[in-house]
């Protein structure tokens, strides 16, 4: 009963998604306050039902209800139980619920905390959030009805793919969807401004904070996957310029480009076109991914081709809201005034360099990605474009954006003064041009690259923060006094800080995979192998049998100098019901750096194949993201976010802002 | 109750939606304008001063900045206005009201199993046992098994029940662990070795029939064992050894038992080329027994999938040739009954059953 109340719950909350995208937008049209007050509690009533839904399949989830046909195909009852609830969105049908779930919070949220808005900006942002649902949940009761019942039930589920069965599955999904879909309402945002046909005052006051939350969580949520595949995949390797990698890259950039534009439009009005042109295009590139992901178009144009519904259905849903949203931009953008004008050389100024930058970058992925789609559709011909393509085109674009990083962040808004900011960048640029001297002289000039970037990621690291320290200090300033200052000094120039100095540091992570060590050995039990400076010993082999799955556990030891430092313990796994291997590697940490290990195949009963690695500083990878989605989350908690203070310098120490 | 549950949700989620339409008319908050939420702005700065989340002069220059653009704001940029038009209203929330549950209903009906309860795994393990399907039966004791892996009898009353569920796999296992905990007999072996044939598709390994062999060491004369190594020789192309060892299996059976008469017939076969020779070629009283056993799994396999029209009239011909009048009129009538649906078939029984006098 509980697995029909939730299917019932889903249709109930299509039928409230019908009434949220009409009612709300007809009242506005018309000027009748209550039919434009609609929106607000039909987008509640929507978000509970998806909920009960998505509670109800967790639950069927939860007891193993093999008369769900998809508990059957992604479940098993021998599996941990929070394998069994993150099994709800390992597959697609429950994937696109948790998304329309997604979907509905931020619509239900935006009609909550929307309460100040003017009242028809409200009703059309909710009518068009409401229209977004209505496509998905056609889309998951037309064709990935997740309730679809199974007479008579089976005993046991097929499992979920092993690969799956990691915590990570139960983050990384929830993570980068909250961040697609968040998009979603500045998507909504910039259509409910372009079908009022005028960009309310406060518009980018009230879109900020969704697109600032959509871009943390995104951020997080990319690491995470990319993590995740690190450790998993067992390929040693933390990205690879996959199609799927890419379709959730594609709207981190233009996110990334939306977060700045959204402040210049904020602080000085300028750019308003521009932005909401970038909000639509934002969650275009997020429905673009989802359509890559989930039609199957990736596995192979041709096994899309024979099973076309799921993808010819989301291929209708990405005309029917990226046209109509462009030719509606088309249609009312010439209308909008267009305010604040400001000098090239200026905070603006530096900001719209980003955008360019980034939009360039945008457009790189998007051709690498989808050219070799398009050239398999046409010709038949497969191409693959992977790390020498990206490295090509990507890399040149955005090593110069991390370049104007600091001098953007310096640049004070209107009209900037270069020569100064260059003045103050000086010592960040001697650090980096030290660093990248030393790393020349230690490592006798190999890898060109990596000395560059590491030379590149210590300025931006430096500039960033020395711009914070530069505002509250300077000599002859007492600690007290400058401490005072730091606290009172905005967190969204904290915000920035971190949010820059993370990129420098994930750019520092990267920079050093080129002195990363490689080794493909087989070795005996008991015998060592030194690398870079570690050593590995091979304790012993022994077979382990789990509820759902054996597995061959190799012992090992890292030394260092002869003394233990770690014990790691890579694995290879067969599942046992899907009868698929996997690879555990075992990893060390050690600083930063990690010692990695991930058997090969079986070499023999006292003989053990293996590929080892030196990631030095890998970790730093990963916390430069972390630290980037701090950044954004104190901009996201700055006051004056909300109430909107732009004050000018009251003296020189502290540059405006 | 299903349906009370689903009258409740619906009537909740259209409490929600109707309510701004059934509301005063006008009443609530007046329209809402951009000056307004400017006003409301200097308040908030002033709200955040007193708790000291502002500095004074963070609040200064918001306050400056606020002012400034609600003098910039134009006058006559008002929101909607609550005009009274009741009656659009009124059709409105009526429109809601009916459509919204036609809708949810209708597609529901279409898509939904309102019948179907709930199934979770620990019900269908419960030790009622006028509850316990064959399925969650085998669940349960899969699961005993996992928690004593060292019961030989489990195993062993598992691994039939996998073949009969097609799960080879888990069929070739049980009947190994029976054997391993319980010691070999030739019937585990060959358990074995015929779960392991089906999940090859029918390929008799190598490693299979060294099964089959250590089964024929301990019971020379097991048929199954002389069957599948029998079959395994086929596979090789070796027909003499082959026929050889069926020959084994007919020699310790009596000469007419039926059960036997596949065995024969294939014996035959290598012998001498297709089916209608080999039973030519076999003594009178076997040849009528061979096509009998044939006319017999005709007519089973008919039984299960009775949508073969030239089947059934072979069917219906052999027993009236075999001299099985009434068998034959049985089949007639089951003839009609299974492909009633399919006029042309009809005919054409109602023409042989004419042709060999079998109405009336």
């Amino acid at each position: 009963m509980i697995v029909e109340v939730g299917h019932f719950a889903l249709v109930l909350a299509l039928a409230m998604a019908i009434v949220q995208s009409l009612v709300p937008l007809w009242g506005a049209a018309r000027d009748d306050e209550a039919m434009a007050r609609v929106g607000a509690p039909t987008a509640v009533a929507q978000c509970l039902l998806v909920t009960i839904s998505f509670l109800a399949l967790t639950w069927a989830y939860m007891t193993s209800d093999f008369s769900v046909e998809n508990v059957v195909a992604n479940s098993h009852s021998a599996k941990p139980l929070v394998y069994k609830i993150s099994g709800v969105w390992g597959n697609h049908e429950g994937s696109m619920l948790l998304w329309v779930l997604i979907l509905a919070l931020f619509g239900a949220a935006a009609a909550l905390f929307g309460r100040d808005m003017p009242l028809k900006l409200r009703a059309n942002v909710l009518a068009v959030q409401g229209m977004v649902s209505v496509a998905f949940l056609l889309f998951i009761l037309a064709t990935s009805n997740p309730f679809a019942r199974l007479v008579p039930a089976p005993a046991e589920g097929r499992d979920l793919n092993p690969l799956l069965q990691d915590p990570g599955l139960a983050i990384h999904p929830p993570l980068l969807y909250v961040g697609y879909v968040g998009f979603s309402i500045a998507f909504s945002f910039a259509a409910g401004a372009l079908i009022s046909g005028r960009i309310d005052a406060a518009w980018a006051r009230w879109t900020r904070p969704w697109v600032m939350i959509a871009w943390i969580f995104l951020t997080l949520g990319i690491a995470m996957g990319s993590y995740w595949a690190y450790y998993e995949l067992g390929w040693g390797g933390f990205w690879f310029w996959d199609p799927v990698e890419n379709a959730s890259l594609m709207p981190w950039l233009s996110g990334t480009a939306l977060v700045h534009s959204i402040i210049v439009m904020e602080k000085r009005d300028a750019l308003k076109v521009w932005t909401l042109f970038l909000a639509i295009v934002t969650f275009s590139l997020s429905l673009l991914g989802t359509f890559l992901v989930r039609s199957g178009v990736l596995t192979s144009v041709h096994s899309f081709a024979t099973d076309p519904q799921r993808g010819v259905f989301i291929l209708a849903i990405l005309v029917i809201f990226i046209g109509g949203a462009l030719a509606l931009y088309a249609w009312r953008a010439p209308m909008l005034k267009q305010g604040g004008i400001f000098a090239p050389i200026s905070r603006e100024g530096a900001l719209v360099l980003n955008n360019l930058l980034l939009s360039a970058c945008t457009a790189t992925v998007f051709v690498g990605t989808l050219y070799p789609l398009a050239l398999e559709a046409t010709t038949g011909e497969k191409i693959s474009v992977g790390a020498p393509f990206f490295n090509l085109t990507f890399g040149p674009l955005f090593l110069p954006l991390l370049l104007i990083v600091p001098f953007g962040q310096a640049l004070a808004w209107k009209r900037g003064d270069l020569a100064a900011v260059t003045q103050r960048l000086i010592f960040a640029g001697v650090a980096a041009l030290i660093l990248v001297g030393l790393l020349w002289a230690v490592t006798s000039g190999e890898s060109v690259l990596a000395i560059l970037g590491a030379g590149l990621a210590l300025f931006v690291i430096v500039g960033s923060i020395g711009e914070v320290i530069g505002r509250v200090w300077r000599k002859g300033v007492s600690l007290p006094l400058a401490l005072r200052r730091a606290v009172g000094l905005p967190l969204s120039a904290w915000g920035t800080a971190f949010a820059h100095a993370g990129l420098g540091v994930s750019l520092l992570g990267l920079a050093a995979t080129g002195w990363g060590v490689e080794k493909i050995v087989t070795v005996k039990i008991g015998e060592i192998v030194p690398i870079a400076g570690y050593e590995v010993r091979v304790r012993a082999l022994e077979p382990r049998a789990e509820a759902n799955y054996s597995e061959t556990v190799a012992a090992m030891d890292v030394l260092r100098d002869g003394v233990k430092i770690a014990d790691i313990t890579p694995s290879k796994r067969l599942y046992t019901t899907r009868q698929m291997p996997t690879t555990e590697a075992g990893i060390a940490t050690i600083g930063f750096g990690q010692v990695y290990v991930a058997l090969a195949d079986d070499a023999g009963p006292d003989r053990v194949g293996m590929r080892l690695y030196w990631k030095p500083l890998v970790l730093l990878i990963w916390i430069g993201s972390l630290v980037m989605a701090f950044g954004g989350a104190l901009s996201l908690a700055d006051r004056r976010m909300r109430v909107g203070v732009a004050r000018r310098a009251p003296a020189r120490l502290a540059p405006a802002e | 109750m299903i349906w009370a549950l689903f009258a409740a949700l619906t009537v909740a989620a259209l409490a929600l939606a109707l309510r701004p339409l059934l509301g005063a008319a006008g009443g609530g908050a007046a329209a809402r304008t951009d000056a307004d939420f400017y006003r409301e702005q200097l308040a908030e700065i002033d709200r955040d001063l007193g708790r000291g989340l502002l500095t004074p002069e963070d609040a200064e220059a918001a306050r400056v900045e606020a002012a400034r653009r609600l003098l910039a704001v134009a006058p006559g940029a008002a929101g909607p206005t609550a005009a009274p038009a009741r009656a659009a209203r009124r059709l409105s929330a009526l429109a809601i009201a009916v459509l919204v549950p036609l809708l949810a209903v209708g597609v529901y009906l279409k898509l939904g199993r309102p019948d179907q309860p709930d199934l979770p795994l620990a019900a269908r393990k419960s030790d009622d046992p006028a509850k316990l399907d064959l399925v969650a039966a085998v669940a349960k004791v899969e699961d005993h098994l996992r928690r004593n892996p060292n019961d030989g009898r489990g195993f062993e009353a598992l691994a039939p029940v996998y073949m009969r569920m097609q799960r080879y796999r888990d069929a070739a296992r049980a009947f190994s662990e029976a054997a391993r905990l319980l010691g070999e007999t030739p019937d585990r072996l060959v358990g074995l070795a015929e779960a392991d044939i089906f999940m090859a598709n029918g390929v008799v390994t190598a490693q299979t029939r060294r099964t089959l062999e250590r089964a024929l060491a301990a019971d020379a004369t097991y048929a199954g064992a002389l069957y599948y190594l029998g079959l395994a020789a086929e596979q090789d192309g070796d027909t003499a050894k082959a026929v050889s060892l069926y020959e084994r299996i007919l020699g310790s059976a009596a000469p007419d038992d039926p059960s036997y008469a596949g065995v024969r017939r294939r014996i035959a076969q290598l012998k001498g080329g297709d089916a209608a020779a080999a039973i030519a070629a076999l003594p009178k009283d076997d040849q009528q027994q061979a096509i009998r056993a044939m006319v017999e799994g005709l007519a089973a396999r008919l039984s299960e999938n009775g949508q073969d029209r030239e089947g059934w009239l072979r069917l219906v011909r052999a027993w009236s040739v075999l001299g099985e009048r009434d068998k034959a009129k049985t089949a007639l009538a089951d003839a009609r009954k299974a492909l009633a649906a399919d006029a042309a078939a009809i005919g054409a029984l109602d023409a042989l059953a004419r042709e060999l006098g079998l109405e009336g």
